[in-house]
């Protein structure tokens, strides 16, 4: 009895743990690379105390990353779905304008778009008689989400196109108008094939947004460069860099893992 | 003749000095040219990138298969710029100091190899997944039909299953080269003188934004038009005849 309750947990856990243990090239690489880090930070507590002392104000940088990010993605989803919409229209005057634009903000280098914003936006709008001074965050956010409307333009075309003609027709011979029929039958159905692409837009956007810092906007590389410039020591700047390329991998890789995970479920059900 | 056009253009407010000044139409072209000349070696470096990774990916062992993946995780997951950053700043600084003293010349090669390095790793992890996915789809039967013949494994990846699936890649290739092409812009980030650079440095002298802006434009869609010429005609020409296998 007794030896039967000893052994019973090892023996259902153990072939698990074994193959937890097994060492495969992979895990003694990642253990390889923990033990120099967990080194490194043993000879180097300084650095880490340094670190955390910049956390709050790396934070709000990266803050400043995200809300450009929903802004420009927001943004972009609104004027995608006019433009996709516009394209599948049947009418010339305006599929052609619509397509026109799309190529051309998929086609320009983001950089160039944003300082395309940055520069001929003037730096305050007169609206109702009061000006309002435009901050430079949402120029940048306003040129991110141009270039990612053409994106999402397209994401909205591919999605109406990928649903049969034979739903227009049914919904047509219930009496359905056209908007009708693609605000309540077509898009909906359209939404499930967009997330996973919508989500890659939204990563993408995401990433777009380190280009604020090129424009001196205090996001979080900016926020890592003052801080690596007032310190100016060089045995810094490796692990200052490498935290700011990790805080945006560890963002953006669980959601683009998760639209890829969404994509391959929803196109094994249809 | 560029004296009327000077004139006509100056009456009518529109300062397009790279038409003539001498020194912003050099600027204007060295830019051009390191412009594409990244996004040319990018694409070449990325082409090597992707056709090792994919070789890897397709591995009997699981470790180069996770390196890959590790690879192409990260490099697909990050932004280009702070890759830029991360490789220029932090590893720069740690490999040599005295490099980066060398004259304005040496500099510009400096920061040209960096940003080049940089955007290849990056366009690699793009290229890895196009060409694996090509590698999968070359048909088992031809695979088979090359072994019949008696050919080693190598000798069938270098003669028959990559020729056929580089052809199946050349829709993605000729993508990734869009991306390339537009990808170069970043490498302002670190002042090499390409195209975005150039343009910057004339309108800040010139106070000229927007009709350099338009330059600007005009001159990426033509480049971006000559890329997608070009591949459609690359394209067409190693077309095989009737062979429809992939």
């Amino acid at each position: 009895m007794n030896t039967l309750v000893t052994t019973m947990p090892l023996r259902s856990s153990s072939p698990h743990l074994l193959r937890w243990l097994q060492p495969t090239p992979m895990k003694i690489l990642a253990l390889a690379v923990l033990t120099w880090a967990g080194s490194w930070i043993l000879d180097h507590r300084d650095v880490i105390v340094l670190m955390v002392r910049w956390l709050p104000a790396l934070f709000e940088g990266f803050l400043v990353n995200i809300g450009i990010g929903v802004v420009s993605v927001v943004l972009a989803t609104l004027l995608g779905l006019l433009l996709g919409a516009m394209q599948v229209s049947p009418r010339p005057l305006l599929a052609r304008p619509a397509r026109v634009f799309t190529l051309f903000f998929r086609n320009a280098p983001w950089l160039v778009v944003i300082f395309f914003m940055m520069y001929l936006i003037p730096f305050e709008v007169q609206l109702f008689g009061t000006y309002y001074q435009l901050p430079d965050w949402i120029k940048v956010a306003l040129g991110l989400s141009l270039t990612a409307s053409g994106y999402a333009a397209e994401i909205v075309r591919g999605g109406i196109q990928s649903i049969p003609l034979a739903q227009w027709e049914a919904a047509a011979s219930l009496g359905l108008d056209r908007r009708q029929i693609l605000r309540k039958v077509v898009l909906p159905q359209a939404l499930r094939s967009m997330l996973p692409a919508w989500m890659n837009l939204y990563c993408t956007v995401t990433m777009g947004t380190a280009l604020a810092s090129l424009l001196g906007i205090e996001d979080l590389m900016t926020t890592m460069q003052l801080r690596l410039a007032a310190e100016s020591r060089p045995e810094l700047l490796l692990p200052g860099y490498l935290f700011v390329f990790l805080v945006f991998f560890f963002y953006i890789y669980p959601i683009s893992r998760l639209s890829k995970t969404l994509e391959r479920k929803w196109s094994l059900h249809d | 003749m560029m004296e009327t056009l000077h004139q006509l253009l100056t009456s009518s407010g529109i300062n397009l000095t790279i038409l003539w000044d001498p020194i912003d139409r050099q600027r204007f072209l060295t830019g051009l040219g390191l412009t594409i000349a990244l996004a040319f070696l990018s694409v070449a470096i990325s082409l090597v990138i992707g056709i090792l990774g994919a070789w890897m990916k397709g591995s009997r062992w699981e470790f180069p298969r996770q390196l890959v993946t590790l690879y192409v995780e990260v490099f697909r997951n990050t932004p280009l710029l702070i890759q830029l950053f991360f490789f220029y700043f932090g590893l720069g600084a740690l490999l040599s100091f005295e490099l980066n003293e060398g004259s304005a010349h040496i500099q510009m090669l400096h920061n040209f190899g960096w940003a080049l390095l940089v955007l290849g790793i990056h366009a690699g992890a793009y290229q890895v997944e196009a060409i694996r996915g090509s590698l999968d789809a070359v048909p088992r039967s031809t695979i088979e039909a090359a072994q019949s013949l008696g050919l080693s494994s190598g000798k069938i990846f270098r003669k028959v299953i990559l020729p056929l699936a580089l052809r199946n890649s050349l829709p993605a290739v000729s993508n990734s080269m869009v991306q390339a092409v537009k990808a170069t812009s970043v490498a302002y980030a670190i002042a090499v003188p390409e195209l975005t650079y150039a343009a910057n440095r004339i309108w800040s002298d010139n106070l000229n934004v927007p009709e350099m802006m338009v330059v600007l434009f005009i001159t990426y869609f033509t480049l971006l038009g000559l890329v997608s010429i070009g591949m459609r005609a690359i394209e067409r020409r190693l077309t095989l005849p009737g062979y429809h296998g992939l």
